[in-house]
């Protein structure tokens, strides 16, 4: 017996002893749950997992938050120079222009943008607001851009592609950061985010504010165009600061997450931004130096539901208002040759919303088939006295569906369809197939046709019934637009779609012929001031052979991106049918000389990322384009194209302790057109004639808590 | 007494089993039917009991399911054998009940180390870096280490410091590796933690190795595991061993086993992986050709 009680009592030492030693390892309570055995609930389902690039329907291009950060850029839009084929642009330093293919004017409205989910494109114009996009860079997880129509997928408006910017979500980051900018022209940047994960509820919020005081575009050459100064025209110079186009908004953001269960899942986002935009260029009376105050804010609201056998259902509502006042917004009462005199000008408060309900339902008809389909509705309200004359709203009803149908492990099949109606009395019809050929598991052939539609804009329909026309319509319920149908592409593509992942490398190489017809446009071919109607006037063929490439290597990647592009104009409507005498002349001039001009031959980038040690991270950006135009700059004699680009951006920061770990941070330098470049923007007045970008750097500073 | 037994033939007798199941689990009541289908035909009598208390007849032997099963069994007089038991779960049992192995055996729930580690070099031969994130089972990862290392994987291991810094726990270990193994610990991986585990692993593209089918299906990209009968036929032949010498045969790992693929994921992250006969084929070459 004794011997039993020294045995146990030996074991009982070790025992402390082990314990003692390595408390940490048996200090942790053995939990008796027998958990393993539950009911686990999917988690990542059909909706949740990314389609591979080899499986998508169209040509996607994908920019992760590595690329985001090797860039350097500040701005949401530089970012888009990353995508083949994409036009980035500037109307002035605080209006960027960003579209694949080609534009118009300033408010480029040819593609759908969505931030996750929700289209930000708004009436009357069309065109996306950048500057005050209540997000700061830091706040992307990752932008997928679809090079193709895709309303069968993303919904209306996609008609040279889709941008969809996908937010960061709640459980995303578990912490805090802060971040701030310094740098040239007036840089100042400070944003501060946070974020909490928990069992059924996690959020993230983040808040701050963004300003510049101006771009630093100049010109040699542009000059003023006052009616007196014929022979003796003031010429700027590289000193004079031609736009007045500095900005600052204060901005916040929100998304939290509430999931009771595994079946559902509530998702809330928010969002405002308020501040304002400077306007304006030096000399032109027409164009006095304000500021233009805008206030924004949207919610959305998410319900996914998971069914048992992982088929889901979605239900979103969201809502998006911007207010914008304007203190001197020209107008034109009497025509464009009137003179311009003080009642030139008028307050111009201008308030828009939206509205928009959309359901998706994602089905598994066995392991070959997945069929995704839904509908919504959107309400599109606007105020805007100077554009449209009297309040408008319109409502737009969509159903969609599109079917993946897996033929073979190595043949997909992908089949849709949006029909939607636009509000003004026209319904489209939006169909578009595409086949996946994994001919060996790392290369796929792709080929597809894809159509989509454009509905016109309600500044398309009713600018001629705004003071800037005529009396005729002024203060009229109708539309000085008639017969105005949307525009309508149809597109053709091959593409090749490698992926060796062994050797850390990745292309794609695609042709496509995009053909558009019933352009819209007015008897100027703008949207500007002085239009009074606008009809399906026009058309194009865009063909091109674009392509990417992906390397990467432990510390490091390379990417780059290239695309070749040619266009062919025409018209839709005989000219003679709708404008007469000197204005179809000039017209026509105008349409046939700018438009082979839109798009540019040769457009590309690289952008190199590599971690020299585990502190110091060195990244470039190269930007190359050659000439192109944007439609409205015109006559072509006195306008040039804006110039061959080839921009050199770098970065170069030290981090210290670890990501995202309190204590961690980074310190970075950011150099935009390194090089010193002399590429120039649009401009089409005297005035901002050949306005050449700067170098621009700044400092940032972020910390981890 | 003891030269009666061994003249007796070497022919198991019929013993009486209890099986002991005190969760209700869809996967433990599997198990029991199993077992109780296996053990009738080997003529053994079988009951199947969800509690320990004295009015329960004595049985010859207890096969205890999960472990709250095994430590109400472990402290009772007959022998017992755990299954779908953690062998770190076992160990501490065994400590904590002042029982013994001579009394007290298991079938471990998860599969050698050895094997887990055939799994990824099978599946993911592009893989490198191994990461594992654990908290309380430090014994079973140097298993996996060793194992991890012999075959040229670079291992990274990374301890839970609490339950509230699971989330920086995890994106410190993701950024280091290239697949995330699971193991069935369940400060870490819980019903609970489960969706913020398998959205950060995605979010950064990164498979994750489970340890049941369960989490395969939830989205882990695979799993190796061994199906309820398979369980059921090994504790038999335990049973059998016991029968024999009146001797519980050691605690070990489970022999044979199954595989669960996630098809939709593994596409999602471009991992192409081959199908489930290859992938059986290959862990089976990989293992013999390690073993000693």
């Amino acid at each position: 017996m004794s011997h039993f009680k020294v045995r146990f009592d030996i074991q009982l030492i070790i025992a402390t002893i082990f314990c003692g030693a390595s408390q940490t390892l048996i200090a942790q309570p053995m939990v008796d749950d027998d958990i393993y055995f539950e009911e686990l609930p999917v988690v990542l389902t059909a909706s949740r997992l990314l389609q591979p690039l080899s499986e998508a329907p169209s040509a996607m291009t994908v920019i992760d938050r590595a690329m985001i950060r090797a860039t350097g850029a500040r701005s949401i839009a530089e970012v888009f120079r990353l995508v083949p084929g994409m036009y980035v642009g500037y109307a002035d330093g605080n209006t960027p222009i960003v579209s694949l293919r080609n534009n118009s004017d300033q408010y480029a409205r040819r593609m759908q943008v969505l931030i996750d989910g929700r289209s930000i494109y708004l009436a009357p114009t069309g065109g996306v607001d950048w500057a005050e996009l209540p997000f700061f860079l830091d706040d992307i997880e990752r932008i997928e851009v679809v090079r193709g129509p895709s309303a069968a997928s993303h919904g209306a408006n996609s008609l040279f592609g889709v941008i969809n910017i996908i937010t960061r979500d709640a459980a995303s980051q578990n912490g805090g950061q802060i971040s701030i900018h310094k740098g040239q022209f007036g840089i100042s940047d400070a944003s501060a985010s946070m974020g909490k994960i928990g069992e059924d509820f996690e959020f993230r919020l983040s808040a701050g504010y963004r300003a510049e005081q101006e771009s630093g575009f100049r010109s040699h050459d542009a000059y003023m165009s006052l009616p007196t100064a014929q022979t003796n025209r003031y010429q700027f110079n590289s000193a004079t600061q031609v736009l007045h186009d500095g900005s600052n908004f204060e901005l916040a953001n929100l998304r939290a997450n509430y999931h009771p269960s595994a079946m559902n899942s509530f998702d809330l986002q928010a969002g405002f931004s308020q501040g304002y935009r400077q306007t304006g260029t030096l000399g032109r009376i027409q164009e006095p130096f304000r500021n233009i105050y805008i206030e924004t804010d949207f919610s959305k609201l998410e319900w996914q539901h998971v069914y048992a056998d992982s088929d889901e259902s979605k239900l979103v509502f969201s809502r998006t208002y911007r207010r914008l006042s304007d203190s001197a917004m020209p107008v034109y009462p009497s025509g464009i040759s009137a003179p311009i005199t003080w009642n030139t000008f008028r307050l111009e408060e201008a308030r828009i919303a939206r509205h928009e309900l959309e359901i998706q339902n994602s089905v598994h008809l066995g392991e070959q088939h997945r069929v995704v389909f839904g509908g919504g509705v959107r309400h599109d309200y606007a105020d805007y006295y100077n554009v449209i004359g009297l309040p408008r709203s319109v409502v737009q009803y969509r159903i969609f569906g599109h079917e993946e149908w897996r033929i073979t492990e190595s043949m997909l099949l992908n089949i849709g369809n949006m029909s939607e109606t636009d509000g003004m009395g026209n319904v489209s019809h939006s169909p578009r197939t595409s086949l996946n050929y994994h001919i060996t598991p790392e290369h796929t052939l792709r080929v597809g046709y894809s159509t989509a539609v454009r509905n016109p804009v309600l500044g398309e329909w009713y600018l001629g019934a705004g003071p800037t026309s005529s009396s005729l319509y002024l203060g009229k319920d109708h539309t000085p637009s008639q017969n105005l149908e949307p525009e309508r592409i149809v597109s053709k593509e091959i593409a090749w779609l490698a992926d060796m992942r062994p050797y850390r490398f990745s292309f794609e190489v695609r042709g496509f012929i995009d053909q558009v017809a019933g352009i819209v446009s007015d008897n100027m071919a703008s949207l500007s001031p002085y239009a009074l109607n606008f009809r399906n006037n026009l058309k194009e063929e865009i063909k091109g052979v674009e392509g990417s490439i992906k390397y990467f290597w432990d510390h490091g990647f390379i990417t780059a991106g290239y695309a070749w592009q040619t266009i062919q104009c025409g018209f839709q409507l005989e000219p003679s049918f709708y404008s007469i005498g000197a204005v179809q002349q000039y017209f026509l001039e105008s349409w046939l000389q700018t438009c082979p001009q839109s798009v540019p031959r040769h457009s590309g980038s690289i952008l190199a990322s590599h971690n020299i040690t585990d502190h110091w991270h060195v990244s470039s950006a190269l930007y190359m384009r050659t000439q192109v135009r944007i439609n409205n700059v015109a006559p072509i004699n006195e306008y040039p194209p804006e110039s061959t680009m080839r921009r050199l951006d770098l970065r170069i920061a030290r981090s210290f302790g670890e990501a995202n770990q309190p204590g961690g941070g980074e310190i970075a330098l950011s150099i935009e057109n390194a090089n010193l470049d002399s590429y120039t923007i649009n401009g089409n007045v005297p005035e901002r004639r050949n306005l050449y970008a700067p170098r621009r750097g700044y400092l940032s500073v972020t910390t981890y808590f | 007494m003891i030269i009666w037994l061994a003249a007796l033939p070497v022919q198991s007798a019929p013993l009486r089993i209890s099986i002991l199941q005190v969760e209700a689990s869809p996967m433990q009541q599997e198990l029991s039917l199993s077992l109780m289908k296996v053990f009738s035909q080997a003529n053994h009598s079988v009951q199947l009991i969800h509690e320990m208390n004295d009015t329960i007849p004595a049985a010859d032997m207890i096969v205890a399911i999960g472990v709250k099963s095994s430590r109400m069994a472990a402290s009772s007089k007959s022998p017992v054998l755990g299954v779908l038991l953690p062998k770190a779960n076992y160990e501490a049992l065994l400590h904590e009940t002042s029982s013994r192995p001579e009394k007290f055996t298991a079938i471990y729930f998860e599969q050698p180390g050895q094997r887990q580690i055939d799994l990824i070099s099978a599946a993911l031969p592009n893989v490198r870096a191994i990461g594992v994130l654990y908290a309380s089972h430090a014994a079973e990862i140097s298993d996996l280490r060793k194992s991890a290392t012999e075959r040229q994987f670079v291992f990274r291991e990374q301890r839970l410091h609490s339950s509230e810094d699971l989330h920086r726990d995890l994106q410190s270990i993701l950024l280091k590796s290239d697949v995330l193994l699971a193991v069935p610990d369940p400060l870490i991986y819980n019903p609970s933690t489960l969706r913020n585990i398998l959205l950060t692993t995605y979010r950064n593209q990164i498979p994750v190795i489970g340890f049941s089918e369960g989490y395969v299906r939830a989205g882990a990209l695979c799993a190796i595991f061994s199906s309820t009968d398979q369980l059921a036929r090994q504790a038999a032949a335990m049973i059998d061993q016991f029968a024999a010498n009146n001797r519980l045969p050691a605690a070990q790992y489970p022999k044979e086993f199954e595989i669960a693929i996630n098809r939709q994921v593994a596409r999602s992250l471009d991992i192409p992986l081959p199908d489930l006969e290859k992938l059986r084929e290959r862990i089976r070459s990989n293992h013999e050709k390690i073993r000693d």
